[in-house]
């Protein structure tokens, strides 16, 4: 198991519901990742720039860290998990 | 000479109060909640390949620092918290060291909280992952004190998706102990009438706050464990622990004594400071200077945020060999501007270390003697340095400004840049 930072600008679809986000799949490097489960979320901002976090997890065992910028709504893969 | 009526309902008015604070004492009921291995199991939860591995909260494996928290598999090694990374690296080899990841934390720490403040309007959070609550009125809703506790941690399990133990008691006291007893995923009710037959046995060191130092002053009383100082004369251990000694006493009696103290409640900070532990540790005064500087900004502007002021500049310096000193000066003013405490720290650094001493592994920088704005009116400013102060305070207002709206990395002194320009590593962290 090893932890990779990543930092890539990713393409993720959304589903805004009950004031909560909720990512459903993700295009990186070419590659669309569907979302099978959301292991936690968190917020952190920096000035009045707020981030949210999800921890997720697709069809493999690694675990894929995203981060949206509320502010850009741009989507970022921010560190990656390798399990496998 | 008092009117006879008058003086028979004073008598009467006190001896209602007095049956009124026996009963509010004898029928308080506090909680104490306290995570399971909070970070850990937030980097479980937020990886679950990491369930069953020993996982260590600190920092990479070998580096300089300490371990903030590990699971409960890593402290099967003998790992625990405030080990050097060094010394957790070796007894686990095959651990998972992880990075601490304070937002993340902070933020279900923020969550765990809330969701206490469903459950009473008396919550007084003691750390990241822990906290009281005062269940006196409202035990009763749910159905007594352990179904409470009970729908408490079903709570945080539902909402977080992680596992918080609960203690109960008749005081702080000993809901502290009754969750520390039954971790992890525990839930133990205490009651009053309980305390000595429950905690009787345990040593004196399981009470919070009894350290080495009140040990061996409870031990010239022949004092080994709970129901020991519980049975021992109040007298005697008021003359040897003071007041301390009564308040213990009372507290490990079930008699209430230490209550929740809701955040809103609580008295002002004491102090007001950052520290830093260098990665590397640090021989030039140069590159020290410029972190003092750095950590006196981050003091001030906190300060700034919470509108205080204050006068008393708190220099703390460790040494690689682990020595630490401080030394403190009163300011000419009460005041919140870095460079004025800056300078003063500076002068301390010059009295505690010169280039060529040992070199240094940790700073910090505390402000105290604070006082708020209503405190402030009154206090003569230096007539001469006022306008000087007037142009700053504009500037650290802006400052304040851009930092508010951009995060507080985009702007800051030149001077307190340089440590990390020179590629000298520090961690942070907040200091009281």
């Amino acid at each position: 198991m090893r932890y990779e930072e990543i930092g890539d600008p990713i393409e993720v679809i959304t589903l805004f519901r009950s004031g909560k986000i909720q990512p459903l799949k993700f295009r990186w490097k070419e590659r669309v990742y569907r979302v099978e489960r959301v292991n936690g979320e968190w917020l952190s901002e920096e000035g009045q720039t707020r981030f949210h976090h999800f921890s997720v997890m697709t069809s493999g065992p690694d675990v894929y860290e995203m981060t949206m910028n509320t502010a850009s709504r741009v989507w970022m893969l921010s560190r990656v998990c390798l399990v496998g | 000479m008092l009117n006879p009526h008058v003086s028979t309902r004073m008598r009467a008015d006190a001896d209602r109060r007095k049956t009124q604070d026996r009963t509010s004492e004898e029928s308080s009921l506090i909680l104490h909640v306290d995570m399971d291995a909070f970070f850990a199991a937030i980097e479980e939860r937020d990886n679950p390949a990491l369930k069953g591995h020993p996982v260590i909260i600190g920092g990479p494996k070998g580096t300089r620092g300490v371990v903030t928290t590990c699971n409960y598999v890593a402290r099967g090694y003998g790992v625990h918290s405030g080990m050097s990374l060094y010394e957790a690296g070796k007894l686990c080899p095959d651990g998972i060291f992880l990075k601490t990841t304070g937002r993340k934390y902070m933020d279900a720490s923020i969550r765990m909280m809330a969701i206490l403040r469903q459950f009473s309007p008396k919550v007084e959070p003691y750390s990241v992952d822990e906290a009281f609550l005062d269940a006196s009125g409202c035990a009763w809703l749910w159905g007594g004190a352990r179904e409470y506790g009970a729908a408490i941690k079903r709570t945080i399990m539902e909402k977080l998706n992680l596992v918080a133990s609960v203690g109960i008691g008749p005081s702080r006291t000993v809901a502290k102990i009754a969750s520390g007893l039954d971790k992890p995923d525990g839930l133990l009710v205490i009651d009053a009438q309980e305390t000595l037959k429950v905690l009787g046995p345990l040593s004196v060191r399981k009470i919070p706050g009894v350290g080495k130092a009140t040990e061996q002053a409870l031990l010239t009383l022949d004092i080994h464990t709970i129901e020991d100082l519980i049975r021992c004369p109040v007298y005697k251990l008021r003359a040897v622990l003071g007041m301390a000694g009564e308040q213990l006493h009372r507290t490990m009696r079930g008699k209430g004594g230490d209550k929740v103290v809701a955040l809103e409640e609580r008295p002002d900070d004491k102090s007001m400071g950052h520290e830093n532990t260098f990665m590397e540790n640090v021989i030039k005064e140069s590159v020290l200077q410029s972190c003092l500087l750095h950590l006196c900004d981050k003091a001030a502007r906190r300060m700034r945020r919470e509108q205080y002021v204050g006068n008393l500049v708190t220099l703390k310096l460790r040494t690689f060999d682990f020595h630490t000193r401080t030394h403190q000066r009163a300011m000419k003013t009460f005041t919140n501007d870095p460079i004025d405490i800056y300078e003063t720290a500076k002068s301390l650094l010059r009295e505690l270390w010169r280039e060529g001493d040992k070199s240094v592994r940790l700073i910090g920088i505390s402000v105290s003697h604070l006082m708020c704005p209503s405190e402030q009116r009154g206090v003569q400013d230096d007539l001469f340095l006022a306008t000087v102060r007037q142009r700053r305070e504009v500037m650290f207002t802006a400052l304040d400004r851009v930092r508010d709206r951009y995060g507080e990395d985009i702007l800051g002194f030149a001077g307190g840049m340089r440590p990390l320009r020179n590629g000298v590593k520090h961690m942070e962290s907040p200091a009281q």
